[in-house]
C-alpha cells in the first residue's frame, strides 16, 4: 500500500509512449510519479534533491546515460545506494539479466508487461 | 572542294547530333533507373509502414556490431561524438574509437569523460597497421574501447579497429556523423534474413544541417537554411532513393555511401581491409568485396536499406564542397581504373555492367 | 551547307516528343507536389488530435464501466481512425488485464471484424496489417483461417504464426512451426525468426522433431536459421532432436556445420551426446568459422575431456585467430593445473590477453 503522502516513483524511459503509460498506471494506483527521458536527467534530479524517491523504474537503452550506468551511479552513491531499482527492457536475454543483477538491480521486467505485474513489482519495494 | 564554312557548319551539326545523342543516352539511362527505383520505392514505402507485432530490439538473433570511429585531433568534438555513438540503440554493440596518433588532447578528453583503463596485455594477433600502442576499456561505458596507435591515416585506423574486434559485423563512421538511434537495427536486418549470403548492407545518408539535434540524437528533420546545403539535400535524396534503389535491385550496389555501410568483419579481413592508396575508401572496399565474392563463386548479397541511417553535416561553402567533390570523383576514377578488368566481364555479373 | 543524310523530319519528331514528354512530366510533377502537401497536412491534423484522444482513452480505462461504444459513436471518422492507431500502439505495450480491458474498444471501433474480413482478400499489405490486429485482439476465429489465407510468402506466414502464438491456439507450436517452415526455399524474415523462437521456447523438441523429418530440400540458409533458434531454445531429447543436430555437423555447407555445433553448446552436460559428436573432424574442419564455433562450444561444455581437445587444437591450429579462440575457450574450462600451466606457458601472449580482458570486464 502506498504511504499517505504518496510514495514517489521515478520512471526513466526514452519512449514517451511508455513513460505516459507507466505514469498513468502508477498514478491510478496512488503513487506520485516523476518521469525522465534519459538517465542523465534522472541522475541530475537525484543529486539535487534531499527527498529521494521510493523506487526507480528504468529502461536500459537510453541516450546520454543508459540504465546500467544510472544503476551504477546510484549504487556507488552513499546516500542513494539502497534505493530500489527495477529495470525495464524489451529483451530478456540471460546476459542482460545477469548484468543487471550483478550491477545491483533489484529486479527485471520485460516488455510488454501488464499493469498488475508492474504494480506488484513496485509494491514489493515501497 | 569543300569550303571551310561548309566544313565548320557540318562539324557543328554533327557535334549537335553527338551531344543530343549523348544527352538522350544518359537520360534514358536515368529514366530507366528511376522507373525501377519507383516501383521499389513504392513497395519499400508500404513495407516500411508495416510494423510487425514484436520487439525488434529484443531479438535473440541480432549479430554483434562494432562501430569503428577513427579520430585524429578532434579534442573539441570527440566527447560529444562518442556520446552520440553510445546512444545508438542496439544491445550488442561495441564502440571502438581509434585514436590515430592525435597530437592534441583527444585522448585525454576521452579518458577524463569515460575513465579509460588500459588492458594489461599486448594484443596477441598481428595487426597490419601502424603500431598499436595500447588498448583501453572504459570503466564507465562498458561497450567503449579506445585504441591508441601511431598515426597512419583513416584507412589505417579503421583497419586497426577491424582487426581488433571480435564482433561479427562492423561499420565505419566518421566522427562528425550521427548514427540514427534506430538506424543500426534497421541496417542489420538483412543479416538476419539471409545470414549466409549477406556480406554488406548500406544505409541512406541524410543531411543534418538544419535538423534539431539534441545530445547527439536527431529529434526531427528540417531542411537547412543555407541554399548550397539545401541543394545537396535534394541531391542526396535523389542519389540514394532513385539511383541506389534501382541499382540495388540489380545487385549492383557499387557505392554504399560516402559515410555508411555495415560489413562482415571476417570477409573484410580476408580481402585485406581498407586500402591506403585510395582516396575514397568505401567505394574501393565494396568493389573488392564484390570481386572477392564473385570470384569465390559464392551466392552473395549487398542490400540497401531505405531508411535514413546516418546524418552528416554537408559542406555549406563552395570551397569545402569543391574539395569534397574532387575527392569523390578522384576516388571514383581511381577505383574504376584499378578494377577496370571487372568492367564488362561476365564473371562479375551485373556489377561488371 | 553540305547535304547531310539526316532527315529533318526526324528532328521535328524528336522535337514534338520532347514537348509531349515535358508537358507530361510537368503535370505529373505538379500532381505529386499537390498530393504530398495534402498528405502532410492530413498527417499534422491527425497528430493534433492525438493528445485529447489519448487522455480520453486513459480516462475511460480508469472507469469500471468505460462505455466505449457511445464514445466511439460520438467521434468523427478521422478521430476514430486516429483512435485505432492509438489503440494499436497501446495494445503492443500492454499485457494481461490491461489488454483485456481494451478489447471492447476494439470491438466498438470495428477493428476485429475488419481484420477477419480482410484475410479473405488478396492485398498483401492490408492482410499483414489485419494479421497484426488479430495478434493483439482476442477475437474468436476459425483456427484454419490463417493456414488457408496466409501462406503465400514469408512475411505473411510469419504474421500468421504470430497470431497463433499470441492467441494461444491449441497446438499453436505445432501449427505455427508448420506454417513458418512451409516453403523450403524461402528463408524466414526477422519477425518470423523471432516468432519461431517464441513458439519453440516452451517445447524445444517440437521444432527439432519437425525439422528432422522434412529438411531434405531446405536451403542451407533456412537450416542455419532453424539451427540458430535451436541454439537458444535447447532441445532435450537426444534421439529425436539432438541426434539430428549432430548429423548437421557434417553438412556440406560450412555455415550449417558451424550453426549445428553451436546449437549443441548447452547440451554438453550429457556424456551420451558428447560421445556422438565427431569433435575430431570438426576441429580439423577446413573452414576457420567451423573450427572457431567448435572451440567455443567445447569451451561452453566445461568438461575435462574438452580441455585435452582444446589444448591440442591450440597447438595444431595454423590460423592465429582460431588459435586465440581455442585458448580463450580453454581458459573458460575447469582444466587441471598441469595442463593449464603448460598451455599458459606455451601461449603466453594469448593467455595474457584473454585474462586481461576478462579482468577488466569483471572489475566494478
Amino acid at each position: 500500500m502506498p504511504e499517505d503522502q504518496g510514495a514517489d516513483v521515478f520512471v526513466v524511459d526514452d519512449e514517451a509512449e511508455l513513460r505516459e503509460l507507466v505514469t498513468f498506471h502508477l498514478e491510478t494506483a496512488g503513487y506520485d510519479v516523476t518521469s525522465f527521458p534519459d538517465g542523465e536527467a534522472c541522475w541530475q534530479q537525484l543529486q539535487g534533491t534531499d527527498q529521494p524517491p521510493g523506487a526507480i523504474l528504468t529502461d536500459v537503452m537510453m541516450p546520454n546515460m543508459d540504465g546500467f550506468q544510472l544503476l551504477q551511479h546510484v549504487r556507488e552513491d552513499d546516500d542513494l545506494s539502497a534505493l530500489p531499482v527495477v529495470m525495464l527492457t524489451g529483451r530478456g536475454t540471460e546476459s542482460d539479466v545477469v548484468r543487471g543483477l550483478e550491477t545491483g538491480a533489484d529486479d527485471y521486467l520485460t516488455k510488454p508487461f501488464g499493469s498488475e505485474e508492474l504494480l506488484a513489482y513496485i509494491e514489493r519495494y515501497l | 572542294m569543300i569550303s571551310p564554312i561548309d566544313a565548320l557548319s557540318t562539324l557543328v551539326a554533327l557535334s549537335g547530333v553527338f551531344f543530343l545523342g549523348y544527352y538522350l543516352l544518359v537520360h534514358t539511362n536515368y529514366f530507366v533507373l528511376y522507373l525501377l527505383a519507383l516501383t521499389e520505392l513504392r513497395e519499400s514505402a508500404r513495407e516500411r509502414e508495416y510494423e510487425p507485432v514484436y520487439q525488434p530490439f529484443g531479438s535473440q538473433f541480432l549479430p554483434g556490431v562494432a562501430v569503428i570511429a577513427p579520430a585524429y585531433n578532434e579534442a573539441e568534438t570527440i566527447v560529444d561524438n562518442v556520446r552520440s555513438l553510445l546512444a545508438v540503440k542496439y544491445a550488442d554493440k561495441e564502440v571502438i574509437v581509434v585514436n590515430d596518433g592525435s597530437t592534441d588532447e583527444t585522448f585525454d578528453r576521452l579518458d577524463a569523460e569515460y575513465d579509460l583503463r588500459p588492458i594489461d596485455a599486448e594484443y596477441p594477433l598481428e595487426i597490419p597497421t601502424e603500431q598499436v600502442r595500447r588498448i583501453y576499456q572504459s570503466a564507465v561505458a562498458e561497450e567503449l574501447l579506445v585504441v591508441d596507435k601511431e598515426n597512419g591515416g583513416k584507412s589505417d585506423a579503421l583497419n586497426a579497429g577491424i582487426w581488433i574486434t571480435e564482433q561479427q559485423l562492423f561499420c565505419a563512421i566518421d566522427a562528425d556523423s550521427i548514427v540514427d538511434r534506430d538506424g543500426l537495427l534497421e541496417v542489420v536486418q538483412p543479416f538476419l534474413e539471409a545470414p549466409r549470403e549477406t556480406v554488406a548492407t548500406g544505409g541512406a545518408v541524410w543531411a543534418a544541417n538544419g535538423c534539431d539535434i539534441q545530445n547527439g540524437v536527431v529529434q526531427s528533420f528540417a531542411p537547412p537554411s543555407n541554399s548550397l546545403a539545401d541543394i545537396q539535400v535534394v541531391e542526396y535524396l535523389r542519389a540514394f532513393y532513385a539511383g541506389r534503389l534501382g541499382l540495388s535491385r540489380l545487385n549492383a550496389l557499387i557505392i554504399i555511401s560516402g559515410a555508411f555501410g555495415v560489413f562482415r568483419t571476417d570477409i573484410v579481413r580476408e580481402i585485406g581491409g581498407y586500402r591506403h592508396d585510395t582516396v575514397t575508401e568505401d567505394l574501393d572496399l565494396v568493389l573488392r568485396i564484390h570481386r572477392h565474392a564473385a570470384e569465390a563463386d559464392r551466392d552473395y548479397r549487398v542490400e540497401f536499406v531505405a531508411e535514413p541511417i546516418v546524418w552528416t553535416e554537408v559542406p555549406e561553402s563552395v570551397r569545402t564542397l569543391g574539395r569534397q567533390r574532387r575527392r569523390w570523383y578522384r576516388g571514383l576514377v581511381e577505383s574504376l581504373v584499378t578494377h577496370r578488368d571487372m568492367i564488362g566481364d561476365r564473371q562479375y555479373g551485373r556489377v561488371g555492367t | 551547307m553540305l547535304q547531310l543524310p539526316l532527315p529533318l523530319d526526324a528532328f521535328r519528331l524528336v522535337y514534338w516528343i520532347g514537348i509531349v514528354l515535358t508537358v507530361a512530366l510537368a503535370v505529373l510533377g505538379v500532381g505529386i507536389v499537390v498530393r504530398v502537401v495534402r498528405t502532410e497536412r492530413d498527417h499534422n491534423r491527425r497528430e493534433a488530435l492525438k493528445p485529447d484522444l489519448r487522455t480520453g482513452l486513459f480516462d475511460r480505462l480508469r472507469r469500471d464501466a468505460p462505455d466505449w461504444d457511445s464514445w466511439a459513436d460520438g467521434l468523427t471518422a478521422t478521430e476514430r481512425d486516429v483512435l485505432r492507431e492509438l489503440l494499436n500502439e497501446h495494445l503492443r505495450l500492454l499485457e494481461g488485464s490491461d489488454r483485456d480491458r481494451l478489447q471492447p474498444l476494439a470491438a466498438a471501433l470495428g477493428v476485429d471484424r475488419w481484420a477477419i474480413r480482410t484475410l479473405e482478400t488478396d492485398d498483401r499489405y492490408t492482410k499483414l496489417t489485419a494479421l497484426g490486429w488479430l495478434a493483439l485482439l482476442d477475437h474468436p476465429h476459425d483456427p484454419t483461417l490463417i493456414e488457408r489465407t496466409c501462406s503465400e510468402d514469408a512475411a505473411l506466414r510469419a504474421a500468421g504464426a504470430r497470431v497463433m502464438l499470441e492467441q494461444e491456439y491449441a497446438n499453436a507450436t505445432e501449427h505455427g512451426i508448420r506454417l513458418l517452415l512451409d516453403d523450403p526455399t524461402e528463408s524466414l524474415t526477422a519477425f518470423g525468426l523471432d516468432t519461431l523462437y517464441e513458439l519453440t521456447r516452451s517445447l524445444p523438441d517440437s521444432l527439432a522433431g519437425h525439422t528432422r523429418t522434412r529438411h531434405e530440400d531446405w536451403t542451407p540458409t533456412l537450416l542455419v536459421q532453424v539451427l540458430r533458434v535451436l541454439r537458444t531454445a535447447a532441445p532435450m531429447d537426444i534421439d529425436s532432436s539432438l541426434e539430428w543436430i549432430v548429423d548437421q555437423c557434417e553438412h556440406e555447407s560450412p555455415a550449417v556445420r558451424a550453426a549445428a555445433i553451436r546449437a549443441l553448446a548447452d547440451s554438453g552436460w550429457r556424456a551420451e551426446l558428447r560421445s556422438r559428436v565427431t569433435v575430431e573432424a570438426l576441429t580439423n574442419d577446413r573452414s576457420p568459422a567451423v573450427r572457431t564455433a567448435t572451440y567455443q562450444t567445447l569451451g561452453a561444455w566445461r568438461v575435462p575431456e574438452a580441455c585435452e581437445r582444446l589444448a591440442h587444437a591450440a597447438r595444431t591450429e595454423r590460423n592465429p585467430r582460431c588459435r586465440l579462440s581455442a585458448v580463450r575457450a580453454f581458459s573458460h574450462n575447469r582444466c587441471h593445473d598441469r595442463l593449464e600451466s603448460d598451455l599458459q606457458h606455451e601461449f603466453s601472449r594469448q593467455w595474457n590477453w584473454v585474462a586481461a580482458t576478462r579482468r577488466l570486464r569483471e572489475t566494478p
